[in-house]
């Protein structure tokens, strides 16, 4: 049985329950500034903001739709929180996004066309379980993400989850974090498999053991710097080894430079980030300041690490009955199944279509998390869910459940699973409709090459515009939107990069490789993924058959497939997704607003 | 709004703005014929949508926002302009 909502609390983490009296602050103060801005005692610029920093984001779809989202730090969600989230999609989410929370690409969840008016009642609603939008959007210190496999994963150093709570805890509100020149990403990894994507983030702490005199201890592998957006940077070393006790006076300390150094930021939207900072002084500079500022901290204390950890789930009082043995059973546990380091437990993971949850979907994971585990779930940056802690002999029973609510989707972060940014449909900087594009190579990839569904070297990332919140860089096959004018006409087109990725053997971010009109787009990957199959080496991966093969030879089999007919078929004109005839009609975005 | 390339581009041409552009608002890329012959390399202030791509790509800090262009450069935003009325 799913949690009854007078649970909200439990299984909150000890921050968050600490914090529940600030987030009435918060929503006293929405409700206010609403008010103010209502009888024009608040201008539209002042409030927009201040909504940012409360997490509310303007749609293109102006003035009064909202884009809500809500910080889930490390992703971790009690099922209680579940349900709220549940709660929230149907009675705040609207338009066709009415009963849908979407999973963002920083394990984030979204809502959209929320109305302004009914913002501060979303935020009560969360609120009641722990959760907030502060600082979501806005330029602060956006939501800490963490492999969502910390705690159970077989190849971790040490599992970063106390350090990822402490440091979302820690920058939460924070003065040196209110008014940043842009926004600034924290992530943290457990193993060299890197799942944090730290190389794409501004503060990335990668778990590490040093010993010394005998005694091992704990610390991180610190790096700055990296980002996406149209000038991708891969982050820098800060740091080889910053022991634990440090960790959280070393994120202070690059906040105060980032903070005080980079009024240029403030003036020039596009070159805000710290990655620029760091390359106008240098790494080595860099590292100067930041280490004198540590020094200077020497004295300020820091709130201690949450001893946390989690505990197997309780034995279920009823055995479970068991499940299918199909077919289809057998090819989930082959591609969404992981074995957990703990003896006799496995992880599930669940593919979303495009980060999309119903109400209804959110209710029945509650309910699994209940039933299969030990009542939490996490969110990932693919944009799915993970269920950990499953006795291995309820893995048939647990898929039996998630199957009736269309939760038991195969080929999870394999290459029918596509992350996709909102794009076009929602966003003002976007281009294209992204989503549109995903889904229709879901579509085409599942109808017409089933068989390469389940590839795990190949992932597709699509963004609406070159700010890569789809994350396109670090995907095998990128695209990013854009347009081009033929005849007077504007057709939707995607700029494709190959060879990006962020794992065990490095990271690297994919290359431009061609510009595509958006309807050619499935016949262009349907010939690469032919030429691949055909072409590849026993063993072969497809970023290593992309080099061998170079960029020109691929170019000479995929650029006869972009060309646009003489006399443009119209559907060339439209957009995926989209009806009529394809504009662009893009806006001044909030990202740095 | 658009962006403007101005003097600092003039000899330069780099054309790595002209890479990430999405909008394929900057001309003369290197295919075309008229390459060879500008002194820089323009932004159609009708098409550009303002993404600020082309700015933080730019080796020699030739480009701007309209509202930011420095003032000894400010009649660029006019000869970007005038590029594509020719």
């Amino acid at each position: 049985m799913p949690p009854k909502t007078e649970d909200n609390l439990q299984n909150l983490t000890p921050g968050s329950i600490e914090e529940a009296p600030r987030y009435r602050r918060d929503i006293e103060e929405m409700r206010r500034e609403i008010t103010r801005l209502k009888d024009q005692s608040l201008t539209e610029g002042d409030f927009r903001q201040f909504r940012l920093q409360r997490g509310i984001y303007g749609q293109k779809q102006k003035p009064d739709v909202q884009m809500v989202r809500v910080k889930i730090p490390w992703g971790r969600l009690t099922s209680a929180q579940l349900l709220a989230l549940a709660d929230i999609a149907d009675r705040f989410a609207g338009a066709d996004r009415k009963g849908i929370a979407h999973v963002t690409t920083r394990q984030d969840i979204q809502y959209h066309f929320v109305s302004l008016d009914q913002a501060p009642d979303c935020m009560e609603r969360l609120a009641e379980c722990g959760l907030t939008t502060r600082e979501a959007c806005g330029n602060t210190v956006r939501n800490v993400t963490a492999d969502p496999l910390a705690g159970v994963a077989r190849d971790e150093v040490f599992d970063v989850s106390p350090y990822a709570e402490a440091a979302a805890r820690f920058c939460l509100r924070h003065p040196v974090s209110q008014a940043l020149a842009r926004k600034f990403k924290i992530s943290f990894s457990g193993s060299a498999a890197d799942r944090g994507l730290n190389p794409m983030h501004d503060l990335g702490f990668l778990a590490a053991v040093r010993t010394e005199g005998g005694k091992a201890g704990r610390g991180f592998v610190t790096t700055v710097g990296g980002g996406l957006g149209p000038t991708p940077k891969t982050a820098q070393v800060l740091e080889e080894f910053t022991p634990v006790e440090d960790f959280l006076r070393t994120t202070h300390a690059v906040l105060f430079v980032f903070n005080r150094d980079w009024d240029y930021g403030r003036k020039n939207r596009n070159m805000a980030r710290i990655k620029f900072l760091i390359e106008k002084i240098g790494i080595d500079e860099f590292k100067r300041r930041v280490f004198a500022e540590r020094h200077r901290l020497r004295s300020e204390s820091y709130p201690e690490i949450p001893d946390y950890s989690e505990a197997p789930p309780p034995a279920p009082s009823v055995s479970s009955p068991p499940g299918p043995d199909s077919a289809e059973y057998r090819r989930w546990r082959s591609t969404n199944v992981l074995a957990q380091k703990q003896g006799g437990y496995s992880i599930a993971l669940l593919h979303l279509f495009l980060g999309d949850i119903r109400s209804d979907q959110l209710r029945a994971l509650a309910g699994a998390a209940e039933k299969f585990s030990n009542g939490l779930v996490r969110t990932t940056v693919q944009q799915n869910f993970v269920l950990r802690w499953v006795k291995n002999e309820a893995l048939p029973a647990l898929y039996g459940e998630l199957a009736k609510a269309g939760l038991a989707v195969p080929s999870a972060e394999r290459l029918a699973d596509i992350t996709s940014c909102p794009g076009a449909d929602t966003c003002q900087l976007g281009i294209t409709s992204s989503r549109g594009l995903a889904g229709a190579l879901v579509k085409f990839l599942r109808e017409k090459r089933p068989n390469d569904a389940d590839l795990a070297d190949l992932k597709i990332k699509v963004s609406g515009c070159p700010n890569s919140c789809g994350q396109h860089h670090i995907a095998d096959i990128g695209f990013y939107g854009g347009a081009r004018t033929v005849g007077g006409k504007q057709v939707p087109t995607y700029t494709m990069l190959l060879g990006g990725h962020i794992g065990a053997e490095g990271s690297g971010y994919g290359k431009h490789f061609l510009r595509v009109p958006a309807k050619k787009i499935p016949a262009v990957v349907d010939k690469l993924l032919d030429l691949y199959q055909a072409g590849k080496r026993p063993g072969e991966i497809f970023r290593s058959f992309v080099a061998r093969t170079g960029f020109d030879a691929l170019k000479r089999e995929l650029e006869p497939l972009t060309d646009l007919p003489e006399s443009p078929d119209s559907d060339f004109f439209s957009d995926w997704g989209g009806t009529g005839t394809f504009t662009i009609s893009t806006g001044p975005g909030e990202c740095a607003a | 709004m658009a962006y403007t390339i101005a003097q600092p581009c003039v000899g330069v041409k780099d054309t790595a703005c002209v890479e990430v552009c999405p909008v394929e608002c900057i001309h003369p890329t290197k295919n075309e014929p008229a390459f060879a012959t500008v002194e820089q390399i323009y932004i159609d202030p009708v098409t550009c949508i303002d993404c600020g791509a082309c700015q933080a790509v730019c080796p020699v800090t030739a480009i701007y926002p309209n509202d930011q262009v420095p003032d000894q450069w400010k009649n660029f935003i006019e000869i970007n302009a005038d590029y594509f009325k020719k």
